[in-house]
């Protein structure tokens, strides 16, 4: 199934940060080795050039790593793929605040409504 | 150097002007789709391209050739049209093929006939209109070609036939080739795209890296497109 | 390439020569089977079924050459001027190679239909008396005549060749030029084939009259065109008729590369 990509930031940036959350959420363990670039460039319907720069910018972060002959890895630094969570949770929590600005909620009516949603989960 | 140029490209129909003086460059290794409404003069270059027009003016180059013998053998070709002829069956098309082409890669072409379960005994007359235009994708994606002109490789199918064809272009394009893509179906291919060429009226627009576009407008290019052609 | 071509063309062609040739054979046999059952049954009800198959089999001799032609042009125009076109002019081959290999596997296919034309009536009459003393004595008659029949066959083979060669790059001029149109190509395509024709018929006049009254004035006489000397044939009438069908052909070869190269107009 191609991947579903939004209007607003590059396809590479979205691969990167697909490739992240895969990492992230365990569904790519460490030290997995990942598919080959055309093969994974398949999988998500994009340019293989896309995925390579995509890739080649994980790699800078250090989630991933390559090996000249055997492709790319997810990293098995734990305190890497950590940052990488708290970073990913940091960039949902800013979408999350902007979308509620846009809907005209300052940060402090935005965290009632949260504290209240958590509130009514508990009771459940 | 480029793999494809055109030089003050212009061409006629009569009064009809369908390519005015088009000045392009591509490099090899990328994909670049060429985005344009019907009759924007897309078609008109790419049959330029394979030698089936000729130029009323300027040129047009392919690794530095004009089109002819020797450029046909590094550029695959697929047309709007089945150009199949419906009595072959799928073993004589491949033996064509074979002869025909020295970058022609049958057990490519097998192993992904073999994927859709197209016997090789099938013949092209027993086959409905969408396993024709596969067959030919297929042919056309088997040959390790310096450069693939793809005419509108998705008009027309259905949504799951969408996905096959462009997971077959992305999975069997020659990597050091450039693929040129002619569409008018803009949010399908963008996201397999290097570059895009806007072009209408035999004029090009626009030639930008999509990622550019994306960047630097905050916009899709399907948007971008849509907001450039809307007067027209 | 151009013999992968030719190959690739005689496939094409074989295909739908095959069956033609088989019917034809299967209405030879059919016909000398009615020839013995006419001489050995004395009924009216095999007579009838006997001339009715014989009828048919003379029929389908005429058929076949005239057949065989518009098959091939059907070929022609689809695989060049059609959709399949698309794939024949993106080979890497020249213009000249697409028209050569589908000219040579075109005039092999009509010189075939003729000769299996000739092997369907030898067939049919093998061992009837009247039709083999037919052939001996048209020979000897020749004989007497003073004309040597192989040199003369040799002469016609040469004139029907150059004809059929010529007649069929009239098709493909014809069928070319139509091609170039944007609409009602077909049409068009046969309009041109009477246009070239009847051209080509008016022009082969006027040359016929200027070579006669020529030969007129230096000689005297015309007899040397239409009379035999030692030979049935006249030299001067046998290089003509070479001729014309050479200069025509040549035009017309370059008609259909000019235009194929130069006008190509795929739908």
């Amino acid at each position: 199934m191609r991947w579903e990509f939004h209007n607003e930031s590059p396809i590479y940036a979205q691969v990167m940060e697909r490739v992240e959350r895969m990492i992230v959420s365990g569904a790519l363990s460490p030290g997995e080795r990942l598919p080959s670039v055309r093969v994974f460039a398949q999988e998500a319907g994009v340019n293989p050039n896309t995925m390579q720069k995509a890739l080649t910018e994980l790699e800078r972060g250090g989630l991933i790593y390559s090996q000249r002959t055997s492709g790319h890895f997810v990293t098995e630094d734990q305190a890497v793929i950590i940052k990488a969570r708290e970073e990913l949770a940091k960039l949902q929590t800013e979408r999350f605040l902007q979308s509620m600005q846009e809907l005209g909620f300052t940060a402090a009516q935005a965290a009632a409504l949260l504290q209240q949603r958590l509130e009514q989960t508990k009771e459940e | 150097m480029p793999i494809f140029t055109c030089e003050n490209l212009t061409k006629r129909y009569g009064p009809v002007l369908a390519l005015d003086h088009v000045n392009l460059n591509i490099e090899p290794g990328r994909i670049v789709g060429l985005l344009g409404p019907n009759g924007s003069g897309k078609s008109t270059m790419i049959k330029l391209a394979n030698g089936l027009l000729t130029p009323s003016e300027g040129r047009i180059l392919i690794d530095g050739k004009a089109p002819g013998v020797e450029t046909k053998s590094i550029v695959s070709y697929l047309p709007e049209r089945t150009y199949l002829a419906d009595w072959m069956s799928v073993k004589q098309l491949l033996k064509f093929f074979q002869d025909m082409y020295e970058d022609f890669d049958r057990d490519r072409a097998l192993a992904m006939l073999n994927h859709l379960n197209i016997a090789e005994t099938q013949r092209i007359k027993q086959m409905s209109k969408g396993t024709r235009e596969k067959v030919q994708l297929i042919l056309v994606m088997s040959r390790r070609a310096k450069l693939y002109l793809l005419d509108e490789p998705i008009g027309g199918v259905d949504p799951a036939a969408r996905d096959y064809i462009l997971n077959t272009i992305i999975g069997n394009y020659e990597p050091n080739a450039a693929v040129i893509i002619s569409t008018h179906l803009i949010a399908d291919v963008e996201q397999m795209l290097d570059e895009v060429i806007f072009i209408n009226g035999g004029h090009i627009i626009r030639h930008t890296p999509v990622d550019e576009i994306r960047e630097q407008m905050g916009m899709s290019v399907d948007a971008l497109f849509r907001e450039e052609f809307k007067c027209f | 390439m151009f013999l992968k071509l030719v190959k690739h063309e005689s496939h094409a062609a074989a295909r739908a020569m095959l069956p033609l040739l088989g019917g034809l054979l299967a209405m030879a046999l059919l016909a000398r089977l009615s020839i013995w059952m006419m001489e050995t049954v004395d009924s009216s009800v095999t007579n009838i079924i006997g001339v009715f198959l014989i009828g048919i089999f003379y029929l389908g001799c005429g058929a076949m050459v005239v057949t065989t032609m518009i098959l091939m042009m059907v070929r022609f125009s689809k695989s060049v001027h059609g959709d399949e076109g698309y794939l024949t002019h993106t080979l890497p081959v020249g213009v000249h190679s697409i028209l050569l290999s589908r000219l040579l596997v075109c005039f092999l296919a009509v010189v075939i239909s003729f000769a299996a034309v000739y092997v369907g009536i030898q067939i049919a009459t093998l061992g009837v008396d009247s039709v083999e003393s037919l052939g001996i004595s048209i020979k000897a008659a020749l004989r007497s005549a003073g004309v040597e029949t192989s040199s003369m066959l040799l002469k016609i083979f040469c004139i029907a060749g150059m004809s059929i060669l010529a007649t069929i790059l009239m098709i493909y001029a014809a069928i070319s030029i139509g091609h170039s149109f944007a609409t009602g190509k077909t049409g068009k395509s046969v309009l041109f084939f009477f246009v070239l024709y009847f051209a080509q018929q008016i022009i082969t006049s006027i040359v016929m009259v200027a070579v006669l009254t020529a030969e007129f004035a230096t000689t005297g006489s015309a007899e040397g065109l239409v009379t035999t000397s030692s030979n049935s044939l006249s030299s001067t009438m046998f290089w003509f008729s070479i001729g014309q069908a050479a200069i025509f052909g040549a035009v017309y070869y370059f008609l259909t590369w000019y235009m194929t190269k130069k006008r190509l107009n795929l739908a």
